[in-house]
């Protein structure tokens, strides 16, 4: 990253890519499907005319955001995830155009959880959920192997207090 | 330290029992005079029953704050503080002594005359549990758990911290709760106060409320219609009535403001730092100074042309209503005082006010950044009111100058383990957080914003709410050494 800050080593699971293709399509499928439904009711009851100009737009809006959303991000999105946990640190980095990077001191970490959705189970991964006093970050699309062994290494390594 | 660990349980002040008995009789007090003295001589099956079910639950009330009284009990073991408490679901309930982060003194009037006062502790939790509140407790009482505290976390502070000499732990420290005062203020900062805060406007609302208070029962528009009719004819009339208006406006502001800030009282000693306000209720708040989050100072804008600033120390527990200021050193501090007072309370937070400004190029990309906002409502106004077009220019307008004070009034500091930053267009907040506050730390760089050299950074501390502090467009490598000067804090505890 053009910040000097170094970049986490660890990548999430590339199935990950597969599975938001998959997640995003039925979102978005649905979406359509509840506008499209709309559209017919417009017509058939002849709404007032700027209900049905609104409804075309956000059509139109939902079919750019699906073909971003479903062939552009969920690959771009898995190539850029990085993370790092080592004994002080958890290191997150993501994003391809707004690049975010997060650093949360092992000691601040209050809780760590594994979370697993019909999704992710069907593809064997796991999110992990990293929680602080202030807030809570997660790790999406990690192998369940991965998953299992890094929250029984942050939970361990979070057990080292500090005074507050 | 053996010397405080007589575990007592104790009961509440049976005073308890009067106020909660004076509160019943108060809300009771409507249906009671309904059905026992307007409706007198009525035998309605409506009084009948009405009068039974109110002396069966009165009768109940009683016995039931009667029993809360017998089964509420508490007792400071160890670190810890029980309660119990319960008639038939017996509760017990645990706060460690040391999750708490303040301490909450509020002694009405009625509190005073029997040297009574109310007392809350509050810990860092979230939900109802947060805090423990004693509603009517003896002054001594309160002053004995204020202690407590203070002696048991600075104990555990003497234990964890193994750097510290051993042997201390086995002196006794006389000085531990001896107090110095540090501020109190004075009658000419109080009538400065009650300018700069603008009571005297107070008046006002308070007046036109009573008019049409008033004006709903006896219409006032023929009194009013009859007033202006004599000012009209007689307009030196004016001269006094303004004069009188502005005097009884003014000495109701200096009163409220003195009733409000008077004897207010900044003190400290070796690890608590304690506030007190009010001359008719008196409000105190008290905190340990390792659990101080970070230190805000506030400057609205006429503040800023007065001289004065408010100076907040953020705790991570609950300070309760924001209007009543609990933690807040005197809210019209004169600025250099202010500085001093922060570094005598707290010598960690040794405050540089020299500091950095963001970089023109940090301008320039904020000017150019479309503004969605104005963009959108442009459309919307040209296509609806096209007549008003010239609305969208000024718009336009108010929303640069912003962007440029946003950007001229922004200032930061990294200053060795500190960091401080300063934000606001008009009314300015310094924050000053120390490294072991800050939770995490999160760098953000936009498209452009790569372009331009430049990121965000974003902290969060403890505090209710939470508190996150933004620094945008800052220059790129003041954002990774903001990251790594994070990520370098020592580890001073295992």
């Amino acid at each position: 990253m053009y910040p000097h800050i170094n970049e986490p080593t660890q990548r999430i699971s590339p199935k990950a890519t597969t599975m938001w293709k998959i997640t995003n399509s039925i979102g978005h499928g649905v979406t359509l499907l509840i506008l499209a439904i709309l559209l017919y009711v417009d017509h058939t009851f002849s709404w007032i005319g700027w209900i049905g100009w609104i409804l075309y737009v956000l059509t139109g809006l939902i079919f750019i955001s699906a073909i971003y959303s479903i062939w552009i991000e969920p690959a771009i999105l898995q190539r850029t995830w990085r993370y790092e946990v080592d004994d002080e640190h958890v290191q997150l980095k993501h994003g391809a155009f707004t690049q975010t990077n997060t650093l949360i001191p092992m000691t601040k970490v209050e809780y760590v959880t594994t979370n697993q959705g019909p999704f992710l189970r069907k593809f064997g991964l796991y999110d992990i959920i990293i929680g602080t006093v202030t807030s809570s970050h997660n790790i999406p699309a990690l192998p369940a192997d991965e998953a299992l062994a890094l929250r029984a290494k942050i939970a361990h390594l979070a057990k080292i207090k500090e005074l507050d | 330290m053996s010397s405080h660990t007589e575990y007592v349980t104790k009961r509440l002040h049976p005073i308890n029992i009067g106020f909660k008995l004076i509160n019943l009789g108060r809300s009771m007090l409507f249906p009671i005079i309904f059905l026992f003295i307007i409706k007198h001589g009525s035998d309605s099956a409506f009084t009948k029953y009405g009068r039974i079910a109110i002396i069966l639950f009165m009768v109940i009330s009683i016995i039931g704050i009667l029993l809360n009284w017998l089964t509420h009990r508490y007792e400071f073991e160890e670190r810890t503080l029980h309660i119990y408490h319960g008639v038939f679901v017996k509760s017990h309930r645990n706060v460690p002594l040391s999750r708490i982060q303040n301490i909450q003194k509020h002694a009405t009037f009625l509190h005073r005359m029997f040297n009574l006062t109310s007392i809350t502790l509050e810990t860092g939790a979230s939900g109802e549990e947060a805090s423990v509140k004693f509603d009517v407790i003896s002054y001594k009482e309160a002053e004995r758990i204020e202690q407590l505290v203070e002696s048991l976390a600075s104990d555990q502070l003497v234990e964890e911290n193994t750097i510290l000499n051993v042997d201390k732990m086995d002196e006794e420290e006389p000085a531990l709760f001896e107090k110095t005062m540090h501020y109190t203020v004075s009658n000419k900062e109080l009538v400065k106060a009650s300018f700069t805060s603008l009571s005297f406007v107070a008046i006002i609302p308070i007046v036109v409320s009573i008019y049409f208070n008033i004006d709903e029962f006896f219409s006032l528009d023929d009194v009013t219609g009859n007033l202006f009719s004599i000012i009209l004819d007689k307009l030196w009339i004016l001269i006094p009535l303004t004069l009188a208006f502005l005097l009884v406006s003014i000495s109701i502001g200096l009163v409220t403001t003195f009733l409000r800030y008077g004897k207010f009282e900044i003190s400290s000693d070796t690890n608590r730092i304690y506030l007190k306000k009010g001359i008719l209720n008196v409000t105190s708040f008290s905190i340990t100074k390792n659990k101080v989050q970070a230190i805000q100072f506030e400057q609205s804008l006429l503040k800023r042309w007065f001289g004065f600033v408010e100076v907040k120390l953020v705790s991570a527990g609950s300070v309760g209503d924001d209007k009543q200021e609990t933690n807040s050193l005197f809210p019209f501090l004169p600025i250099k005082q202010a500085y001093a007072l922060v570094e005598i309370l707290l010598p960690n937070y040794q405050i540089n006010l020299d500091m950095y400004k963001l970089p023109q190029k940090s301008l320039e990309l904020k000017l150019l950044r479309p503004n969605y906002f104005w963009i959108i409502g442009s459309i919307i106004l040209f296509s609806w009111k096209p007549e008003f077009w010239y609305a969208s220019p000024i718009l336009l307008a108010i929303i640069l100058v912003y962007k440029y004070l946003v950007f001229f009034r922004t200032r930061y500091l990294l200053n060795d383990h500190l960091l401080q930053i300063k934000t606001g267009a008009f009314t300015s907040t310094l924050f000053v957080t120390d490294r072991h506050k800050i939770q995490e730390i999160e760098v953000k760089q936009s498209v452009l914003q790569r372009k331009f050299g430049l990121a965000n950074i974003q902290l969060s501390n403890r505090g209710k709410p939470i508190h996150i502090s933004n620094i945008d467009d800052l220059p790129q490598n003041i954002a990774s050494r903001c990251y790594h000067w994070y990520a370098a804090r020592p580890q001073n505890t295992k």
